[in-house]
């Protein structure tokens, strides 16, 4: 069973915190020595290692591509560089709201899945597909965007959701913007404000207009809300997370992309292409691979969830106009009639949740080397071609696609 | 010698006396005297631990149908007995927090409270931080005495009742806090030294009749919510609690989320019910205040086992857990009232090496030892700091 990327210890998922050596009780003593037995390990980084020494022993993996940068306080955002399609880059990435941990395994496990069954000499349908998305593709994976938060949600506070970054500001008016027009006036008061939501903090055209649900904010400007995380920050791209995931898109003018969050099963696509006839060709297929796995997810526009400002997804749409882009909200399901409460999807979902989402992140990647829907799907491969091929622009291609 | 509440499955044999509490389909529950079933060694293994005591299971049943009873058994099964080696440092730590309020300002009571937060940090916060940035451990320590000081001074807590009168309390957390932004300034936060961290006051209200709104609110942005007697139950900052009101009564049920959540994760639909319903007449906070406390506490033992080697550091920190080991025991009784009659610290103690002892033995004769293995040497620190206590 895969384990979350975390520091296990018992109130987080009911294993020994430490089964090691005892320890002896130090005191407050300025004297005394730290205890030195107890070990914690970031798991994430040691399996990233792996995969990238596994990918790399293929040929398929860029070995020099460690990360793409440093968070705020100094934490690795781990990346990795697969295929060998440099013409045709698609982008994954995952966890931008810290409590999301299932978010940094879905990616995970893709990039996993793509590199364990990559064979030079497929001889199977599936290992063919996989092969040919490795051949004509370059994916980028950055599962962990929020490592601070992350880290902070395992150690201290599990419902915590942006990042860790900090401000003082001093006491003061703010007035505001609101998306669909109109200000509102917030007064600050002075301290140190921590948190903002990397999802609020895109450098999108909206970027810092206020959005509601009804009478609830979902975007705001009031450092106040810091905690709820929905802050989006005193600037646009004032993060160095996000700064870090804006260069990257700058500099690989990824073709299609998707960023995992949790939870309800939905798939969202951008609002802005409710009319981008391709993009609603990929995502519609991407939700019927979803729903075929029995667990479906509902397909709609990201504002109909609730609107929002400043996030990856519309910020993706923008940079890369007609580009497939897409967010899933991965397991759980919505809430039960009378209560509902979200305290971390269970260890023994993680397999399914990936399983439900790898037909359409295979096809994604796909479409990615396409502009516009085709007719025919033929997978074709013989030793001693360089590359094999799906002849189709479209998802089908993983239809029905089993390992 | 204990009485323990146990299940013993349906078709297994009995190997001790139980005086039963209840039957269902799943088995007995009983009472078991603890030295009984560890004498019967492998032959109890089938027995399952559900409740520490009898009245753990008293409190955990109060006010339901003896028709919801097997439920609430079915849920602790799943929830606590198939889980208790990862539990038992947590279960005695538990015992141990009860002492603290029955520790006075003497000298034997502040050494007393600081060899118990020593002890607790080393078995429970020590690892979890083990290995974290020393910036970011100061940084969770600040913002720990941010949040005590703003929940003293919130407008719903002092309602109730007022656990700071004086505002002595706050002073005391806003000075460790700026000493403790002082320290993150040389490590190269200046920011830190500039203001406190703001904490934003949360509590789970119940508004009744439930806005429509409010539900589709809280079901969309995925905040915990419960419908209760016609009105809902979410957590709701307190800064904006006017939102919240309209034509709707707002009371507070919970003073925090994290309390909510459990209740809504760890009990029955019927249980939620009565437990709800007692804190519509009292949200308990001073018990909540009193969890932040020694966790405060805990959290600042553990930062300075783990970085009190830096000299600095280590002259702050030690001054702060001297302070606040020798106030913890007088703030923590204003805030659980009077203590239970005849109860002492000594005995707290001794309650809480007894239940470290039982559970050690219990995984031991399960072959359970490799995850219990660090509640020997805690057991050990208990016996020690229970043996120079004095007779309090």
């Amino acid at each position: 069973m895969a384990n979350y990327h975390v520091w296990h210890h018992p109130s987080l998922d009911g294993k020994p915190a430490f089964a090691t050596t005892a320890l002896t009780v130090p005191t407050i003593d300025p004297t005394a020595a730290p205890p030195s037995e107890v070990k914690l390990f970031q798991s994430l980084r040691n399996d990233m290692d792996q995969l990238r020494a596994d990918g790399a022993n293929k040929g398929i993996v860029d070995p020099n591509l460690r990360e793409v940068g440093v968070s705020g306080e100094g934490l690795e955002l781990w990346a990795l560089k697969l295929g060998k399609g440099s013409a045709c880059k698609v982008l994954f990435t995952g966890c931008h709201h810290a409590r999301e941990w299932i978010s940094v395994e879905v990616p995970f496990l893709v990039a996993k899945f793509l590199i364990d069954h990559y064979t030079d000499t497929p001889s199977t349908d599936a290992e063919k597909r996989v092969k040919h998305l490795i051949d004509n593709r370059e994916i980028w994976f950055v599962p962990l965007v929020n490592p601070d938060g992350h880290e902070f949600s395992v150690l201290s506070d599990r419902l915590w959701r942006p990042n860790r970054n900090a401000y003082f500001l001093q006491e003061q008016d703010l007035d505001a913007p609101q998306f669909g027009g109109g200000v509102r006036r917030i007064h600050v008061a002075e301290g140190l404000y921590r948190g903002v939501d990397l999802n609020r903090n895109y450098p999108t055209a909206t970027w810092g207009q206020e959005t509601w649900r009804g009478r609830f904010p979902t975007t705001s400007r009031d450092p106040a809300d810091a905690k709820h995380g929905i802050w989006a920050g005193p600037s646009a791209a004032s993060e160095v997370e996000t700064q870090q995931i804006v260069s990257l898109m700058a500099a690989q003018s990824f073709r299609a992309s998707i960023t995992y969050h949790s939870f309800s099963q939905l798939l969202l696509y951008p609002a802005a292409a409710e009319k981008d006839a391709f993009v609603q060709f990929v995502g519609k297929g991407m939700s019927s691979l979803i729903d075929a796995n029995g667990n479906p997810y509902t397909y709609e526009s990201g504002s109909a969830l609730y609107p929002t400002t400043g996030d990856l997804m519309e910020f993706s749409y923008q940079a890369e106009s007609g580009r497939p882009t897409f967010t899933p909200e991965v397991r759980p399901t919505e809430a039960g009639p009378e209560s509902s409460f979200f305290s971390g999807l269970p260890e023994a979902e993680i397999e399914p949740t990936f399983q439900e989402n790898l037909g359409a992140a295979l096809a994604l990647i796909n479409c990615a080397g396409f502009d516009a829907p085709a007719a025919s799907v033929k997978v074709t491969w013989a030793p001693g071609a360089s590359v094999a091929q799906v002849v189709r622009n479209g998802w089908k291609a993983f239809q029905g696609f089993s390992p | 010698m204990t009485d323990r509440v146990v299940l013993s499955p349906a078709g297994a044999a009995v190997p001790v006396p139980l005086a039963e509490l209840g039957r269902s389909q799943m088995g007995a529950w009983g009472l078991v005297e603890d030295q009984a079933w560890l004498a019967a060694g492998e032959r109890g293994n089938g027995l399952e631990l559900l409740y520490l005591s009898v009245a753990d299971y008293e409190h955990a049943t109060r006010g339901l149908p003896a028709d919801e009873v097997p439920a609430v058994v079915a849920r602790r099964r799943i929830d606590f007995s198939a889980k208790l080696p990862a539990f038992a440092i947590g279960l005695v730590e538990t015992q141990l927090r009860r002492v603290f309020p029955l520790l006075g300002g003497a000298p034997v009571d502040r050494q007393t409270s600081a060899d118990l937060l020593s002890a607790l940090a080393s078995f429970t916060a020590v690892p979890r931080f083990w290995g974290v940035a020393v910036r970011k451990l100061l940084q969770f320590v600040r913002e720990g005495d941010a949040r005590i000081a703003a929940e003293l001074g919130s407008p719903s807590l002092r309602a109730v009742q007022d656990l700071d009168p004086t505002g002595e309390e706050r002073a005391v957390r806003r000075r460790f806090a700026i000493e403790v932004g002082n320290l993150l300034a040389t490590r190269g936060d200046p920011e830190a030294a500039r203001g406190l961290p703001y904490a934003d006051v949360e509590r789970v209200y119940l508004v009744t009749p439930a806005p429509p709104d409010l539900e589709a609110n809280a079901r969309e942005v995925h905040e915990p919510f419960a419908r209760f007697r016609g009105g809902l139950a979410v957590p709701f900052s307190e800064r904006r609690v006017e939102q919240l009101g309209g034509a709707g009564e707002v009371r507070v049920l919970f003073p925090t989320s994290s309390q909510f959540l459990s209740a809504l994760s760890n009990l029955t639909p019927a249980q939620r019910n009565v437990e709800f319903a007692g804190r519509l007449d009292a949200p308990q906070f001073g018990p909540y205040l009193a969890s932040l406390r020694v966790q405060q506490a805990i959290l600042r033992a553990a930062v300075y086992l783990i970085a009190g080697t830096e000299q600095q550091l280590a002259q702050v920190l030690a001054a702060q857990l001297r302070e606040e080991a020798g106030s913890l025991g007088p703030w923590l009784a204003r805030a659980d009232g009077a203590a239970p009659p005849g109860a002492t610290a000594r005995g707290a103690l001794e309650q809480a090496l007894t239940t470290a002892r039982f559970l050690l033995a219990l995984c031991g004769l399960r072959g359970q030892l490799t995850g219990a293995g660090p509640l020997e040497p805690l057991a050990q620190a208990v016996a020690a700091i229970a043996r120079s206590s004095g007779s309090r």
